[in-house]
């Protein structure tokens, strides 16, 4: 270092040290008010630059330039101790497509889909986005089932994740579900997807598919053999209207579109 | 004196009854200092009530379209009481002949050359009345007289009805940042421990006095010290830096004429001063390849600020900024028309300012796309000596973005920083989504877009993997 920059070096140091003495001297008489206290002498250096009569619009003026000085010159914190790297996934994350996907459900959109999206990326071999991992450790602390799911998807990103941010309240490792809980794994097939197209199709153009039958009509596309959901959302877009049955073919016709944006968006890479 | 008006005419002024009721307490010589006619003028200062005296003169000489005032007081009345008040003093003969006090014989002095331009310019139809006639020749160089901006059309011909206009909202604005400024030092007069300060009503009355007065930018900034009080065990530092900065605005919006062109134009879009973006559209663009970085949101009252901002520049830095605003109405989102993440080549046109940043996007060059990489990083001393010398430039800055490399790290009690090489910056506290800029940094260093402002980052979007995650 030369003298020129020591020299400089000292200068810098004296005068943030002065507007911090001279900014403490402005903060203590703003609050007692200046009625009550005298305004201190200011340091060499921090005087107003206009001649004022009143106390209080010369704190004022000082305490402008004071705060100016010592927001632009703000400089970094020192580093704190930084924490250890996610141990090694040799899995990739899955596509962007398939990321979207999963986060639309997380948001409460035909969620029923879920567990299939786990299925299938374990089959692909790919985990979820990171920017998702904390949604999803969250959604398991109420979901034991999921969170088993979930975190063998994630894979170390989950436990690493949660040692290093307790604030967010969730185990490190994985709690059991409680006895008899069902896993949390898609519905199993059923035998026969072409008679649940007809039944479905059927429910439509006798206007029982009401708002009242979508639980069981959710559970039954989610179960439906990905073959035949094509056949199943042709049949569904040309369903009559009929103002009892809308909103139901509108959420049919959305699951049966994610799951088969999720067959397309998770299907394995060679 | 050529003529004395009589008491009856100087209440014949009044704009109603109420206001010549009001004017005869001012009417006696003590509640006056400096008071003096000559042949065309009465002026004098009125010292009654205020901390600072109210500026009073009136131009007795115009025959034709009567007398003209001028008074600096909040009053939107005209005359106001103190006008009339002068004006019966006069009537009473209680105001001698004297020499002109500085203020009188600028304004007089200004309404003559008013006057002579109007006899030069038949496109003007009348003389600009009235509470500040003075105020009429300000424009472009004077005291909140409509900065850079001059009520002419395109043909450089004088619209009245737009100078006139122009001009009672100036005065509006003038009158109300010297009420936000005697409201400041009668604060810290009595202290920042006095109790008012604690009730929200004390802030809502000045925010809205100053709506009255068309600064809603100062308004808002208003509204937002007031949740600053009582926030944490310093909050007194935390407000007294924004009342100081706000007395340097409501200082420097008076004195424009003595300030740098650029810095003055800043002084008045920060006071609320608007800018007709055909004006901006108009000035010289900055060409370039523009990503959209991040995208900010803020609510103010009814209404939804958005601020998308734009980088161009070389990949190490250092970038160029801009902000485009976008506001929405309550019940009436605003929308996205810059999505995060997309580039395109455009030309941007800067506001007027003591540095460019906030901006309107002009003509596209490109169709956005996808962009192939994150804005231009920096260091995180970089980004903040950035942000220290914009905030030199605009010292009432708010927030500046800042594109970094940076391993988030905790601090203890739920809070982190960003950290690099060069040092760490904390993340604003309440912000909620700290958990995805761990998890996806893994401890590993990410590339981050985030507004800087004197509590930390605010983080906007997080670049990983090819892909602009927006938080």
């Amino acid at each position: 270092m030369t003298d020129v920059q020591r020299a400089g070096m000292s200068a810098g140091q004296s005068l943030a040290h002065s507007a911090s003495t001279e900014w403490s001297n402005l903060v203590t008489t703003a609050v007692l008010g200046t009625d009550r206290k005298r305004l201190p002498i200011p340091p060499p250096g921090w005087e107003s630059l206009r001649p004022v009569q009143d106390p209080a619009v010369e704190l004022l003026d000082r305490a402008a330039a004071v705060a100016t000085a010592r927001r632009a010159g703000m400089q970094p914190l020192a580093a704190p101790l930084r924490i250890a790297p996610v141990p090694f996934d040799e899995r990739p994350e899955c596509s962007t497509a398939a990321a979207n996907l999963l986060a639309r459900m997380l948001g409460g959109l035909h969620d029923i889909a879920l567990p299939e999206w786990f299925a299938l990326s374990v089959i692909g071999g790919v985990r979820p986005p990171a920017y998702l991992v904390p949604a999803l450790l969250l959604r398991g602390r109420r979901n034991p089932a999921f969170d088993l799911v979930a975190r063998l998807a994630i894979g170390p990103r989950a436990a690493w994740l949660a040692e290093a941010m307790p604030e967010l309240g969730v185990r490190v490792d994985p709690q059991s579900p409680p006895a008899g809980t069902d896993p949390f794994l898609p519905p199993r097939p059923h035998a026969d997807s072409g008679a649940v197209v007809s039944v479905i199709v059927e429910m439509f153009l006798d206007r029982s598919a009401s708002w009242a039958a979508v639980a069981q009509l959710r559970l039954a596309v989610a179960a439906m053999d990905p073959a035949w959901l094509p056949a199943l959302s042709l049949e569904l877009n040309r369903a009559p209207f009929h103002v009892a049955t809308e909103r139901t073919r509108v959420e049919l016709i959305g699951l049966t579109q994610i799951r088969r944006e999720m067959m397309v968006a998770l299907a394995p890479t060679e | 004196m050529a003529v004395r008006p009589t008491h009856d005419q100087v209440l014949s002024l009044a704009p109603d009854p109420a206001a010549a009721t009001a004017a005869l307490p001012g009417s006696v010589p003590g509640v006056w200092s400096g008071a003096g006619c000559d042949d065309g003028a009465v002026w004098g200062q009125y010292i009654a009530t205020s901390s600072e005296p109210y500026n009073v003169a009136v131009d007795l000489s115009d025959d034709v379209s009567g007398p003209a005032y001028r008074c600096n007081c909040p009053s939107r009345k005209i005359p106001c009481k103190h006008v009339l008040g002068l004006l019966l003093l006069l009537a009473n003969g209680g105001v001698a002949p004297a020499r002109r006090l500085p203020f009188a014989a600028e304004w007089l002095q200004r309404r003559v050359a008013t006057v002579s331009a109007s006899v030069d310019q038949p496109t003007i139809a009348e003389p600009v009345p009235t509470h500040d006639g003075g105020a009429t020749t300000d424009a472009g160089s004077g005291a909140l007289g409509g900065g850079a901006r001059s009520p002419r059309d395109d043909l450089g011909v004088i619209d009245p009805a737009r100078q006139k206009r122009q001009l009672e909202r100036s005065e509006r604005m003038r009158a109300g940042l010297q009420e936000l400024d005697r409201w400041l030092a009668d604060r810290i007069r009595v202290g920042l421990a006095s109790a008012e300060l604690s009730d929200p009503t004390t802030w809502e009355r000045l925010a809205a006095r100053l709506v009255d007065a068309q600064c809603g930018a100062l308004a808002n900034r208003v509204k937002r010290i007031a949740t600053k009080v009582g926030q944490h065990a310093r909050w007194h530092e935390d407000v007294l830096e924004e009342m100081a900065l706000m007395h340097a605005l409501a200082v420097g919006a008076q004195r424009t004429s003595g300030l740098p062109v650029d810095l003055a134009d800043g002084v008045h879009v920060a006071t609320g001063l608007t800018v007709a973006k055909d004006d901006v559209l108009a000035s010289v663009p900055s060409t370039a390849r523009w990503i959209v970085a991040g995208e900010s949101r803020t609510r103010e009252d009814k209404i939804t600020v958005q601020r998308t901002w734009l980088a161009s520049g070389p990949p190490q830095g250092p970038a160029t900024w801009a902000m485009i605003l976008a506001f929405g109405a309550f019940g009436n989102e605003v929308t996205t028309e810059h999505q995060v993440g997309r580039a395109f080549e455009a030309d941007i046109h800067w506001y007027p300012g003591g540095i460019n940043l906030r901006a309107l996007v002009g003509r596209l060059h490109s169709e956005p796309g996808a962009s192939a990489s994150p804005p231009p990083v920096t260091t995180i001393a970089a980004a903040m000596q950035a942000a220290g010398w914009a905030l030199a430039g605009e010292p009432w800055l708010e927030r500046y973005p800042l594109c970094i490399v940076a391993t988030p790290a905790p601090l203890g009690n739920g809070r982190w920083v960003l950290a690099d090489d060069t040092g760490s910056v904390p993340i604003v506290s309440g912000f909620s989504r700290t958990a995805e800029i761990v998890a996806v940094s893994g401890g590993s260093p990410i590339t981050l877009v985030g507004e800087w402002s004197a509590e930390g980052v605010l983080p906007l979007t997080l670049f990983a993997a090819g892909q602009a995650v927006p938080l």
